[in-house]
């Protein structure tokens, strides 16, 4: 049995094992950081720290939308890299059965072009696409 | 017991007494008759012995013992001092060293020293048929023992028909008030004649501040078999071994020697006084450093307010606090700044230990160690160092025979130089060797495909000093363990940049060479210029600006296609810093602001939209997840609340 937080991207549901997650923010003001992929949004200031901030829309090539009252930074710390990534919802936290969450067929087409997504889980009759965590922390390092 | 809690505390007091072996073992080896130096030695050893049995480290104990014992014969001056001697003992420091490296990991000192020991007996054995031989040679060395003081002393009571003996008194082992028999001994001496000096003091003695034997200086119109009748009379005195102190001209001589041993003794002092701190993790101080830092930005915040204020009182307070704020700044500070003197003590026995394994004589000269750095930058700055020494031992000095052929002293010199200037610290690592070879270099490049024909011809000698820090780039023709494997010069420069720092170098053809570091006082709080470039604000590390000027746009000429300007008679490259950021510029105007950047001895111009001005700020890393970002140092947080980057001046150009 897992918990993971539910974040929403449109109409997809992905979702955030909760001990990765440091906290959830509402958007605040990003400071642009010159240079970074263009995936980077900048950096914010969380209680006096920096902390990079990624757009995982762009990251998963969806279509950016605007940010509204609902959009929020999730802050997920992996080892000692700490990141936000900015979904467009996350206000809700399941439990999954382990035997409910299925590794993906990595050579399937259906999910190529998202390679940020490990896992899959159910839960009733919803379907939630768990992120590789330490695939999206690193994705830095493995660029350059 | 339960000894794991003291583990840590017994690590770290290790560490400093291997370190002071060290440390006075080069000085016994040029020194090899002080006996204050020996002392000093001893007292670690036994130190250290104390504290691994306690521990419950066999091996360490018993390679300390070892070494305690051949100390002793040091002491006792059966044993002289050789260079091999004192290889032997270096490598036991090695060992140590090693030993609580393992410790520390694994929690147990498994080491092959059964070798080492049985190099530490062959020392010993040899000696002991010496030592008959040596006898007059002993009478020699204790004769320069004697302070002027007592000089005087003797030489009246010669005069006047008294004697002078050192009595060596060896007490039993077993003995188990040693203070109570040291303390008869006295007595008996007092009634035979005056005692004026003994080793170790009498208070010393008293408080069973001694091992097993001690020795004293006795005024006496006795005869030497008279005293020694008396003295063997008490119980569990196992020797005693009294000579005559008889007073020759070499004494005279001695005495320069004395003042040397003198002045060795201060530094002894002053040594021993900055050991005595308390001992603070660092995780505690940077704690602090953070918290001073969240204050700075909040005073930061209500100075932005206090503009708006009206209120005098309320003006007279802020000013107050940033008074307060500004020592707390400064006095936080100072704990966290150590001597550089803990990274430069390694390199005496590095020089040492590669001089003898290259047959270069060289001798290492160390200025300036009490000044203080950053401990963040002392850890790092190490490495570096160690790179440039071994550089100039292994390419710089020449061998002797080649040094005479020069005309140069036989022996090569490396000066190793730490002062302040400014804001920044400066390390400089010089020697009088051969210097750089351009031609070589440029062969070198050319040979490795980094030259163009046309360039090997043209370059300047500045230009083919850059070379040098290119990765990949070795002029020595053979490999050798000390260096020439081409990860020298970039790794150093990389790693000095990454602390806001800056490298030179100063060459001349047989005269020799001088690296230059340049490194920034602390990293955590700089003074900072903040700029705006488009909508967003950038800040300058203010140790990095040189000036700041007005410029025109018919100032501005090209140069096979780049932009430059002319400052001070120097064209020098112009960057738009907003093309470099990726912003759109809101200035359209003629003039335009330029903040002279620099870097070493270049200089750069850096177009800004508008100055907004100084300001204090606490440098925050972008973190590992943006560590490719090259143009930006970090980020801080402003009075406000927003984020400002902080430009990396020595990525500009």
């Amino acid at each position: 049995m897992s918990m993971f937080v539910v974040t929403k991207l449109g109409s997809e549901e992905y979702g955030i094992e909760i001990d990765k997650v440091q906290s959830i923010e509402k958007i605040t003001k990003i400071t642009r950081v010159p240079k970074a992929p263009s995936f980077v949004k900048g950096v914010i200031n969380l209680r006096g720290e920096i902390i990079p901030v990624i757009s995982i829309r762009m990251l998963l090539k969806l279509d950016e939308v605007d940010f509204d009252d609902d959009t929020r930074i999730v802050i997920i710390k992996n080892n000692d890299i700490v990141i936000g990534i900015i979904v467009d919802n996350a206000n809700e936290v399941v439990e999954i059965n382990d035997e409910s969450v299925d590794s993906i067929d990595v050579n399937s087409n259906l999910y190529k072009k998202e390679s940020f997504i490990g896992r899959i889980g159910k839960v009733e009759n919803r379907i939630l696409m768990l992120f590789d965590i330490d695939k999206l922390t690193t994705q830095q390092e493995v660029k350059i | 017991m339960d000894t794991n809690q003291y583990l840590e505390i017994f690590l770290e007091e290790s560490e400093e007494h291997i370190e002071n072996l060290n440390e006075n073992l080069l000085q016994l080896e040029k020194n090899p008759e002080d006996s204050h130096i020996v002392d000093e030695i001893f007292r670690s050893a036994h130190t250290l012995k104390g504290m691994a049995a306690t521990m419950g480290f066999e091996n360490m104990t018993k390679l300390t013992h070892k070494m305690e014992d051949v100390f002793q014969e040091i002491r006792n001056n059966s044993l002289k001092v050789s260079s091999n001697l004192m290889d032997v003992l270096f490598k036991c420091m090695d060992a140590l060293s090693s030993m609580i490296g393992k410790i520390s990991q694994s929690g147990n000192d498994a080491y092959d020293i059964e070798n080492l020991i049985r190099l530490l007996e062959n020392s010993n054995s040899n000696e002991e048929i010496a030592v008959t031989n040596n006898s007059e040679e002993s009478k020699v060395y204790v004769n320069k023992q004697v302070n002027l003081y007592e000089r005087d002393i003797i030489e009246k009571a010669a005069s006047q028909g008294y004697k002078t003996y050192s009595i060596e008194v060896i007490i039993d082992k077993n003995c188990v008030m040693k203070s109570a028999r040291a303390f008869i001994v006295f007595n008996t001496l007092d009634n035979l004649g005056d005692i004026i000096d003994s080793t170790p003091s009498v208070e010393d003695i008293e408080d069973e501040k001694f091992d097993d034997r001690f020795t004293v200086h006795l005024i006496s119109k006795q005869d030497k078999d008279v005293i020694k009748a008396k003295l063997t009379a008490i119980s569990e005195i196992n020797e005693i071994n009294i000579e005559e102190i008889l007073y020759s001209k070499e004494i005279k001589d001695s005495k320069n020697f004395e003042n040397a041993a003198n002045i060795n003794n201060d530094d002894q002092i002053k040594h021993n006084k900055t050991n005595k701190s308390v001992r603070v993790d660092i995780e505690r101080l940077d704690n602090l450093m953070n918290l001073v830092s969240e204050l700075i930005i909040i005073k930061t915040r209500l100075e932005g307010l206090e503009s708006n204020e009206k209120n005098p009182d309320t003006i007279a307070t802020i000013e107050y606090l940033e008074r307060i704020t500004t020592n707390l700044h400064d006095a936080v500070m100072k704990v966290r700044m150590v001597p550089v003197e803990r990274v430069f003590n390694r390199f005496p026995r590095m020089v040492r230990d590669l001089s003898r394994e290259l047959n270069k004589k060289i001798t290492l000269n160390m200025f300036g160690q009490d000044t203080e750095v950053d401990r963040t930058v002392i850890d790092e700055i190490g490495d570096p160092l160690v790179h440039l020494i071994r550089n100039s031992i292994d390419h710089g000095i020449e061998t002797p025979e080649l040094r005479m052929r020069k005309g140069k002293p036989e022996t090569g010199t490396i000066n190793l130089k730490a002062y302040h200037e400014g804001n920044n610290v400066i390390i400089e690592v010089s020697d009088d060797g051969s210097g750089i070879n351009f031609e070589k270099v440029k062969n070198k490049a050319y040979e490795k495909g980094m030259l163009s024909d046309e360039e090997v011809n043209e370059l300047s000698n500045e230009k083919l000093v850059k070379l040098l820090f290119e990765p990949g780039f070795s002029t020595s023709d053979k490999i050798s363990d000390i260096s020439g494997r081409g990860v020298g010069l970039d790794v150093v420069k990389n790693k000095i940049e990454s602390l806001n720092g800056s490298i030179e170098v100063k060459t001349e053809v047989d005269k020799g060479t001088k690296f230059v570091i340049k490194l920034p006082l602390t990293l955590a709080i700089i003074q900072a210029l903040l700029v705006m470039v488009g909508n967003e604000k950038y800040a300058f590390p203010l140790n990095s600006i040189s000036e700041i000027v007005n410029k025109n746009k018919s100032e501005v000429h090209l140069v096979q296609g780049k932009e430059v300007v002319m400052y001070r008679g120097k064209v020098i490259p112009l960057i738009r810093l907003h093309n470099v950021l990726d912003v759109e510029s809101n200035e359209d105007n003629d003039e335009f602001i330029c903040v002279i950047i620099k870097k070493g001895d270049n200089l750069a111009a850096c177009s800004v939209d508008e100055l907004i001005g100084q300001q204090e700020i606490v440098i925050k890393p972008l973190g590992k997840y943006l560590s490719n970002v090259k143009v930006i140092a970090g980020a801080t947080i402003l009075g406000d609340g927003q984020v400002a980057l902080i430009i990396d001046s020595n990525n500009l150009f």
